[in-house]
């Protein structure tokens, strides 16, 4: 427990916050994966915030407040980088919830200022569809980015998390 | 007493200009198939009736994610042209007359000025680092275009689109607002969590005020003595008595709030709320909420028409242009915009 709050104030310490400078165009990514499995069995497979052991790219979550808005996870990603990411809708009963990253390093990711929804419908074949979508401005904040932090290196790294996670839940679920 | 003056003749202007738009529009469409009936009801109307009602008659839509401006007509709420643009178009000023729209693209870092009856490109101009917000004078003869990088305001002809200026201003500038006696101009300085009051005939900032958390979007009030302020990080809207120079109430609003539009007729302030897909519908005299109402995903760009009830609010996720009745507060139409729309000023001729 204390581990942990140490470990978040030097995550904190060390990157920017959550609302930073950034660039003129904010960016969209939205993506959408049927799974032949029913919404509630989806659902109950991602609905604990503090557990993201469907992702591939995840892993470790660590962080406390369960599934209440304002509760914060701290992610490790494989290749050691971490995300803070914070709960800021949580909707049970139609599936759904939206986050935001308190910080992350843009090595890791090359986003600033990034929202996101995740959200499961139900199809007409009992199945279920996941949108994953997300809104956030490019890695470098200022004119002339370097090309590993422009507009498209950030879409493409989202689009790659949200693409590489729904194909990893349509596995185990089905 | 000072001030009411020059604020009636901004109205009637408009309505004015409205008159003349809608003449020419009439003129101009003599050779197509369908002219506007309702323009022609609104002109007779116009004549014989009064209070002058004429509906304002395009909206301007800049689409971000496909370098395109939406022209929307407002009497049949249909698209009814797509203009090319510069790259990653954000902000948007439409002259009181209707007849020219400014575009700022901060990709591209210019300025382009459409003409409002044909919907093309009538000139460009570089301008600054990251050209974002923009505004009109009342008299139309000049544009401010905040740079977004270079923390500057400029001051721009609005016939050549040279520059004339250059206005420090505070980090990050945003939105603007001109009074409507044309002396002051209002800047929300979105890193530095104020607004900056420019004297437009010293052209220097002669008052910062202190607001909420990241000021983006503002708008001035009906009677000109108040400004909006959305703050998109505390979750509130501030609201500045111009007077004074002061905040006198922080209302709190939705997540995210990004745009204002305030009603010609009572008031009314509406703010859009991005992370909660809502609009904040606020009483200007009790500066409470009175309602918050789901509007669609990611709305921004939001204005109020110059004469009907309605108000327009672009959703950047949903890649649509609401319209909705401001006084039942019930979805009119959604109408498909290009990609990404931010609509980011006076879109509408006359709104606000």
């Amino acid at each position: 427990m204390k581990k942990t709050i140490i470990t978040l104030s030097t995550f904190l310490l060390l990157f920017t916050g959550l609302v930073q400078a950034h660039g003129p165009t904010r960016q969209k990514v939205i993506v959408k994966q049927e799974i032949a499995a029913p919404p509630q069995a989806v659902w109950d497979r991602v609905k604990n915030f503090h557990d993201m052991s469907w992702h591939p790219a995840v892993v470790k979550t660590e962080g406390e407040g369960g599934n209440t808005i304002g509760s914060t996870r701290l992610l490790t990603l494989g290749n050691g980088g971490q995300i803070l990411e914070k709960l800021e809708k949580y909707n049970d009963e139609k599936h759904s919830f939206f986050y935001r990253i308190e910080s992350v390093d843009v090595k890791v990711l090359p986003v600033t200022n990034y929202s996101s929804w995740f959200s499961i419908k139900a199809t007409e074949n009992g199945g279920s569809l996941v949108t994953w979508k997300g809104a956030f401005y490019r890695g470098y904040p200022n004119n002339n980015p370097p090309p590993e932090l422009n507009d498209q290196a950030a879409k493409d790294a989202v689009k790659g998390v949200y693409e590489g996670g729904l194909a990893n839940l349509k596995k185990i679920l089905e | 007493m000072k001030a009411a003056s020059p604020i009636s003749r901004r109205y009637s202007n408009k309505v004015y200009a409205s008159v003349l738009s809608m003449q020419t529009a009439i003129v101009s469409d003599r050779h197509r198939i369908t002219p506007s009936v309702a323009g022609l009801f609104a002109l007779f109307a116009c004549i014989f009736l009064a209070p002058c009602t004429v509906a304002a008659p395009f909206a301007f839509v800049t689409n971000q994610g496909d370098d395109t401006v939406s022209v929307i007509d407002l009497s049949t709420l249909r698209t009814t042209a797509t203009v090319s643009v510069g790259a990653k178009p954000a902000g948007i000023a439409v002259s009181s007359d209707g007849k020219r729209i400014y575009v700022t693209n901060p990709e591209s870092r210019d300025v382009y000025l459409i003409d409002g009856t044909e919907f093309k490109i009538r000139s460009h101009a570089p301008v600054g680092a990251g050209p974002l917000g923009i505004a009109l004078s009342p008299d139309d003869s000049r544009v401010y275009v905040a740079d977004w990088y270079d923390d500057l305001v400029y001051v721009l002809d609005a016939e050549s689109l040279a520059t004339l200026a250059a206005i420090p201003v505070g980090d990050s500038p945003s939105g603007l607002e001109v009074s409507p006696d044309g002396a002051r101009l209002y800047v929300a300085d979105r890193d530095d969590n104020k607004i900056s009051v420019v004297d437009t005939a010293q052209r220097r900032v002669i008052r910062r005020i202190a607001v909420g958390e990241r000021p983006f979007g503002i708008r001035l009030g009906r009677d000109g003595k108040r400004l909006y302020v959305a703050n998109v990080a505390s979750n509130n809207l501030s609201v500045v008595d111009l007077d004074r120079l002061e905040v006198i109430a922080t209302i709190p609003v939705g997540s995210t709030p990004y745009g204002i539009a305030v009603t010609a007729d009572n008031g009314r302030v509406f703010v859009t709320n991005q992370h909660d897909n809502t609009l904040s519908v606020i009483d200007p005299v009790t500066l409470r909420e009175i309602r918050r109402l789901p509007i669609g995903e990611f709305p921004e760009g939001i204005i109020a028409d110059p004469t009907d009830k309605r108000v327009y609010v672009a959703n950047w996720f949903d890649n649509e242009l609401v319209v909705l009745d401001s006084e039942t507060l019930k979805i009119i139409k959604q109408i498909a915009t290009g990609e990404s729309p931010r609509a980011f000023g006076v879109f509408v001729a006359g709104g606000s």
